[in-house]
């Protein structure tokens, strides 16, 4: 068990995101394997889109090199969009609880 | 009239009309301005300059913590489905499940374990999950 803070916050997303696709409870040794693989993930996605800015001779990558990066790394960007604006993200309802939950104003 | 111009647009090559997945990118950039991914930036722009990538556009951050955000979300989906059929294979169809007052349970509750983890990473994904040799 580490104490890194950034590993924390990492956990709460990958929990946020379990019981988002419909799981109640989830064991601690599944949700360790999500939390190293999302930071994997985005070590490794950062790595590579790093890879196709130096490539294209820049330093600040742009959308194009990330794209580049997920196609490279198999992911699909095709529902990307959907998925990022899809109904009920746990973004929009949980993470601005004092806009919600404030009825004086 | 309008065949030729394509043909001069086009230079001869067959272009499918239907937008790419590019283009559909592109008119949903302008959006993460003001989008809050559940995974933080800061977090997020850690891991990435961890591994040598210095970006001053958070939209950069945010498509990338989007994309993760997704893979994970399906994960748990597949291992969701896995969960549903191993309950029902295990449960059969000859029996409701029913609780103290004799009502059938209609909202199952579920739990992700590395038994539906593992087949969900290895079927779609490829990944072998198992422990270290070590761990004991």
């Amino acid at each position: 068990m580490s104490n890194d803070p950034r590993r924390k916050v990492l956990k709460e997303s990958v929990c946020l995101l379990v019981s988002e696709s419909g799981f109640t409870t989830a064991t601690d040794e599944c949700i360790e394997t999500l939390v190293e693989m999302l930071q994997s993930l985005l070590s490794e996605t950062g790595n590579q889109t790093k890879n196709f800015a130096e490539l294209a001779g820049r330093t600040q990558p742009v959308v194009g090199d990330v794209v580049m990066a997920m196609i490279n790394m198999g992911m699909s960007i095709k529902d990307l969009d959907k998925y990022a604006t899809r109904e009920g993200r746990p973004s929009a309802r949980n993470l601005n609880p004092s806009k919600a939950n404030n009825p004086l104003q | 009239m309008e065949n030729n111009e394509q043909k001069l647009t086009n230079f001869g090559i067959h272009r499918p009309k239907e937008t790419s997945s590019g283009q559909a990118l592109s008119e949903f950039l302008p959006q993460l301005e003001t989008y809050t991914p559940v995974i933080p930036d800061a977090v997020a722009s850690y891991y990435m300059n961890a591994s040598g990538l210095n970006c001053s556009d958070p939209r950069i951050v945010r498509l990338i913590s989007i994309a993760a955000q997704k893979f994970i979300s399906d994960v748990a989906n597949d291992a969701l489905q896995h969960c549903k059929t191993r309950s029902s294979a295990t449960q059969g169809n000859n029996k409701i499940q029913k609780d103290k007052d004799g009502k059938p349970i209609k909202d199952k509750k579920f739990t992700l374990t590395v038994e539906d983890l593992a087949p969900a990473l290895n079927e779609n994904y490829g990944i072998t999950v198992r422990k270290a040799h070590y761990f004991v």
